[in-house]
């Protein structure tokens, strides 16, 4: 059996979170359910605890969809800085519009599923061909920690 | 139909065909040997999930007939996600086919899924075996979770055995540290396991975040102290479990696979704390639990080489990354130990008493051993008692270690010097073994049987 199986589910995970996200999304788009406020709170908490360089602390590690390190690697692969924001802010627009229904809504839910799909795409091709993660960038991290 | 759209069909089928066959395979099997109950649930799970997921593939085939627009963006994604889930399980099925009672070491499975339902919170759990090529022992539950079994990887070619599978139990206490971190609710979570966590975050707060800005390296940082503090847990899981034996047994494997040298005893790697933390925090438990006065004098190099890597110098440890080394790590590291401590101890309060009951029992454990007789009943001063499991183990490995050729050294051409004589001795021991515990259970469910039967 590979022995690489959980780091290569943890993939599979992430993909299985964008899928959610993405169904949700389209059920509200359509008008079979009402916006899931649940499942686009979760993805905007994953994402500032990354954008603000804490991937979900040691508590929540295990049942987290963003927290490992590959989870964390495939998301800024996919996203930039700028494409975090972005995110984000498509979130935040939709939650605070939940029960009002603006005309806009079907649109920035469009375009989060867009973004979601990317991140689902890259995750279950990681998943198929797993390789090992970049490294981090060791020498920056002992010069910082020399300096701390 | 739209080219998405018969990709989408074409997609739908493999699917299927993935699912059928596999529900197919165990069918083929699952009734050719004997398996245990957990292997058994497992199976009857595959069984139910394919039902469901042929259900849930016509659903989505017949949903996205109606919306086209959904195909590429929601559909076809999402039935290549559900196919991801069935070639994790198809890796798994099997390992676990493989792994029926005439390959494994049941008794011990039995004996470590005993004692995992005395936690709280984890009263349900149950262990599949599966059999691995590699020589190694894997706790390989996926993240992406299927059931509530804990699924550990034997190697195939140590199966039968008992003294060195005993490290199974150090793979159990990954499930165990995996499961507690879920636990959301007061009464399950054990205080000092969330101790242990602030522990962490807080050593990771101190040494570790404030150097380092990206969310990349925090996750990394992260990931290694939350690595060794896992193994660590591992171990101390394990030995307030088994006792001494455990240690024994992880001497043995490690050496088996070569990982027992001068060079790598104090080195720390991205997923292991070094070997000499790990016996130094494993000796702090044989001590305070009871376990070293007793052991301590056993003549094994197993006993000098568990001294002598607790002993070694705290400062000589060293955590090297790409050949840079980062004392910040195991520094911080220290910080959190002690609390793995506690948390192991909370969890594992039906170990109490056991070095107790080893050191009462031992002396005739060993002797019935040394007559090749099985050691379910003592009969000491005419009064009969049965020995736990743990004494058992414990015994058997003292005398694996240390008297062997006592026993060899009676029957006839036997040579006690002779690998291919030894090793036959070593399996027989190991059976006795299996077998005491199996009459233990035996006799611990014919008690509580008559215990049924009698109650009004």
């Amino acid at each position: 059996m590979p022995t690489d199986l959980q780091v290569r589910t943890q993939y599979l995970a992430l993909a299985e979170f964008c899928q959610r996200v993405i169904s949700s999304l389209w059920d509200f788009i359509d008008g079979t359910a009402e916006l899931q406020t649940e499942v686009l709170n979760d993805a905007q908490n994953a994402l500032r605890s990354i954008k603000s360089g804490d991937p979900y602390g040691f508590g929540q590690r295990s049942v987290a969809a963003l927290g490992s390190y590959e989870q964390v690697c495939t998301l800024e692969d996919v996203w930039r800085t700028p494409a975090q924001e972005e995110v984000l802010q498509l979130i935040a627009h939709l939650l605070n519009s939940a029960g009002q229904a603006p005309a806009d809504a079907p649109a920035t839910a469009k375009k989060l599923i867009k973004a979601f799909l990317k991140l689902q795409t890259k995750a279950l091709w990681n998943f198929e061909q797993p390789k090992p993660s970049a490294p981090p960038d060791i020498g920056e991290l002992c010069q910082a920690l020399a300096r701390a | 139909m739209s080219s998405s759209g018969e990709s989408l069909v074409h997609e739908a089928t493999s699917l299927l065909r993935l699912v059928v066959s596999i529900d197919r395979f165990v069918s083929e099997h699952e009734d050719q040997f004997a398996y245990t109950e957990a292997a058994q649930a497992f199976f009857k799970d595959t069984h139910k999930w394919a039902t469901e997921d042929t259900g849930r593939i016509a659903d989505i085939t017949s949903k996205a007939a109606k919306a086209p627009d959904q195909v590429e963006s929601r559909y076809l994604p999402e039935l290549i996600t559900l196919k991801g889930r069935w070639k994790t399980l198809h890796t798994y099925i099997k390992p676990a086919i493989d792994a029926h009672t005439l390959t494994l070491p049941a008794p011990l499975i039995k004996m470590a899924t005993e004692h995992l339902k005395q936690i709280p919170a984890l009263a349900e759990s149950s262990i599949v075996a599966l059999l691995t090529p590699e020589l190694m022992y894997f706790y390989n539950t996926p993240k992406s979770a299927f059931s509530s079994s804990v699924l550990v990887e034997v190697p195939y070619s140590q199966a039968p055995g008992f003294f060195t599978n005993l490290t199974i139990y150090h793979e159990i206490g990954h499930y165990v540290y995996e499961r507690l971190g879920q636990v959301t609710s007061a009464a399950g979570k054990p205080q000092a396991s969330t101790n242990l966590t602030e522990a962490m975050e807080r050593a990771f707060a101190e040494k570790l975040r404030p150097a380092l800005p990206t969310a990349r390296n925090r996750a990394w940082a992260e990931r290694v102290l939350a690595a060794w503090t896992r193994e660590i847990f591992c171990d101390l899981f394990a030995l307030r479990n088994l006792g001494p034996a455990f240690s024994f047994a992880l001497i043995d494997m490690l050496s088996l696979i070569g990982l027992m040298t001068e060079e790598t005893e104090i080195a720390f790697d991205e997923e292991h704390p070094a070997p000499a933390v790990r016996f130094r925090e494993q000796l702090r438990v044989l001590k305070s639990d009871g376990w070293w006065t007793t052991v301590q004098d056993l003549q094994t190099e197993h006993i000098s080489l568990i001294s002598r890597l607790a002993g070694q110098d705290r400062d000589n440890y060293f955590f090297e990354f790409q050949e840079k080394r980062i004392p910040e790590f195991t520094t911080a590291f220290e910080n959190v130990v002690p609390l793995i401590h506690e948390a192991v101890v909370a969890i594992t309060g039906h170990c109490v008493n056991l070095a107790q009951d080893f050191a009462q029992n031992r002396g005739e454990i060993e002797q019935c051993l040394a007559h090749g007789v099985v050691p379910s009943r003592l009969l000491v001063d005419d009064n009969p008692s049965w020995p736990t499991p743990i004494a058992m183990v414990n015994a058997a490995y003292c005398f694996y270690l240390s008297r062997l050729p006592e026993l060899m050294d009676k029957l006839e051409d036997q040579d006690s010097s002779k690998p291919a004589d030894r090793q036959k001795w070593i399996q027989k021991l190991e059976s006795w073994t299996m077998k005491g515990i199996e009459d233990y259970y035996l006799l611990k469910a014919e008690q509580k049987a008559r215990v049924a039967i009698t109650a009004p």
